[in-house]
């Protein structure tokens, strides 16, 4: 096809739009991602990678937009390399999302094991990175995909984490310790032993804080897990006080 | 599949290596080449000292191989890298026993909220001592007897004076901590720490400690950081008590406010700069060290022969 038929059916589409059912797609979709961003939480369904502008949408993130979307999706390993020999091992992944058996949008992921991620010392051998790679590269698909299907590639980024293991190695410098998304279990446990002040049953612990402070220990963020210790630890000092009050202490 | 890293010359921009030798991975570093080689490319290397093997604990350090090298990277060497081990002092082994006598008490007053009886601690304390003398270095005219007298009523003395207030939360709390950017993380190991975020170390000394000692206390450092990394909040605050062995024993006690982030982010650079160094293999003696000396240092003959 010549450059000027080519333009000439490019108009043609464009021709073809209705302007104003542009505008209330694109009021649709600007509402959309309101919602997600309102649903979505930091540190758990996405995460600012420091020296990046945009939240990167991880896993989990991933996975509530598809519920809300009623999305479902297939994987499909459409490239791998396996070769035992060297500890070399690569998988491409294509992710389809669909709905209603409908084919909607599809995304593709790569991971390697000679990713700068995979080749630390900390890591335990290529061999037995295989599957950890095939799962990275699952996950990129499915990231790509769900960025594309809800045009939310302007609120989002695809993981920002490779992106900064691609970078060339730095001189020393000041390191950050990372924090997971999750309650640790070392909140957990603190949590659970302060609460022991008020409820001496361990037993009964995790349902004690659930009903006085709202919070499921086994579901809660990192987040909500220090601002649950700090609420005990402030309970706890104003018992204290009033005791001492009472004479009690 | 163990790997392991070896530092060996590089010919024609690439490592000298023997063929039979397989390299997994390679960093080229001037005329020098970091090599990753698998378990049987080492064997190879190790049997024929054919290069320098690179022994950093990758996957972490802990605090106190941080403190060990800030002390006499040369000590480092003997302890951690050779594996040698000397005979602890009677005052080393004084500290670990009255450590492991408050641990005893605090493990049980987590859940019971109540302190265990003097006697029990004492006896605690006694047992661990007697199990420790057989492999404890003692000065000349040093009776361990009479040092085991001075420990139990140092012991009775602390759940006096010093137990009755804390209310521990954490005891011997692990932390291991992944460092953005590092290949290894940071461990370590916090004594106490109570209801409202209170870190407590005990320490047992002859000599009364400085007001300000606990201000710069770079352990205090590490403990504030692994708080903060577990629990997710700032520590309320630092408390040393210090045991002081006097002839009427005494305790000593010194509080700090919370860490500021500065000091955080300071004890950080060190560690990631004190693991380079360790990981280029950097080990001199610190002799500027008070305790570069034969009575401090039990590496003193092992350094005098073998660093030439």
């Amino acid at each position: 096809m010549s450059e000027i038929q080519k333009s000439a059916s490019t108009m043609g589409v464009i021709d073809g739009v209705d302007v104003h059912q542009v505008q209330a797609t694109i009021q649709k979709i600007a509402n959309f991602q309101a919602i997600v961003q309102k649903t979505l939480k930091d540190g758990h369904d996405y995460g600012v990678i420091p020296g990046t502008e945009k939240p990167t949408l991880l896993k989990p993130g991933a996975e509530k937009i598809l519920m809300l979307l009623g999305l479902t999706s297939e994987f499909e390993v459409t490239e791998r390399v396996q070769d035992y020999d060297k500890g070399f091992f690569a998988f491409t992944v294509k992710c389809v999302l669909s709905r209603g058996g409908l084919k909607i949008t599809e995304g593709v992921g790569h991971a390697n094991t000679r990713e700068k991620r995979y080749t630390s010392s900390r890591q335990p051998d290529p061999f037995s990175l295989a599957n950890t790679v095939l799962k990275m590269a699952k996950k990129r698909a499915q990231v790509d995909a769900v960025l594309t299907v809800a045009s939310l590639s302007d609120v989002f980024t695809q993981d920002l984490e490779d992106i900064a293991d691609n970078t060339p190695s730095a001189p020393p410098r000041t390191p950050k310790p990372t924090s997971g998304a999750g309650m640790s279990d070392a909140q957990r446990n603190f949590a659970l032993r302060l609460a022991g002040h008020f409820e001496k049953d361990e037993s009964k612990r995790p349902e004690w804080i659930a009903v006085r402070y709202g919070v499921d220990i086994m579901d809660a963020t990192k987040a909500e897990g220090s601002k649950l210790i700090e609420q005990l630890q402030a309970d706890i000092a104003a018992d204290k006080e009033a005791k001492k009050q009472e004479g009690l202490l | 599949m163990a790997l392991s890293r070896f530092l060996v010359p590089v010919k024609d921009g690439k490592p000298d290596l023997p063929k039979t030798v397989k390299v997994v991975d390679v960093d080229l570093r001037g005329n020098v080449a970091e090599v990753v080689v698998d378990a049987k490319g080492a064997k190879y290397l190790r049997g024929r000292r054919y290069a320098r093997e690179i022994t950093l604990p990758r996957r972490h350090i802990s605090v106190s191989q941080v403190n060990t090298y800030l002390r006499c990277p040369l000590q480092y060497f003997w302890r951690y890298e050779e594996g040698l081990k000397v005979p602890p002092s009677s005052a080393i082994t004084f500290g670990t026993v009255t450590h492991r006598a408050i641990e005893h008490n605090y493990k049980h007053k987590v859940e019971a909220r109540e302190d265990l009886p003097v006697p029990e601690i004492q006896e605690v304390w006694a047992d661990e001592w007697d199990k420790r003398v057989p492999e404890t270095q003692f000065e000349e005219g040093e009776k361990p007897g009479e040092v085991k007298d001075e420990g139990v009523r140092i012991a009775a003395l602390y759940m006096k004076e010093v137990a009755p207030s804390v209310q521990p939360v954490i005891v011997e709390g692990e932390f291991d901590i992944s460092l953005e950017g590092m290949d290894y993380t940071l461990k370590g190991i916090v004594d106490v720490v109570d209801e409202q975020s209170l870190i407590h170390d005990t320490k047992t000394s002859k000599r009364t400690p400085s007001e300000d000692s606990i201000q710069h206390d770079l352990q205090m450092t590490m403990y504030a950081l692994g708080h903060r990394t577990l629990l997710g909040i700032e520590e309320s605050g630092l408390r040393m008590d210090y045991l002081i062995r006097t002839k009427i024993p005494k305790t000593v006690s010194l509080a700090a406010p919370p860490r500021q982030q500065k000091d955080i982010d300071r004890l950080l650079k060190l560690v990631s700069y004190v693991a380079r160094a360790i990981r280029d293999q950097l080990f001199y003696p610190n002799v500027h060290n008070f305790m570069c000396h034969p009575r401090s240092c039990g590496y003193w003959t092992i350094c005098q022969e073998r660093w030439k």
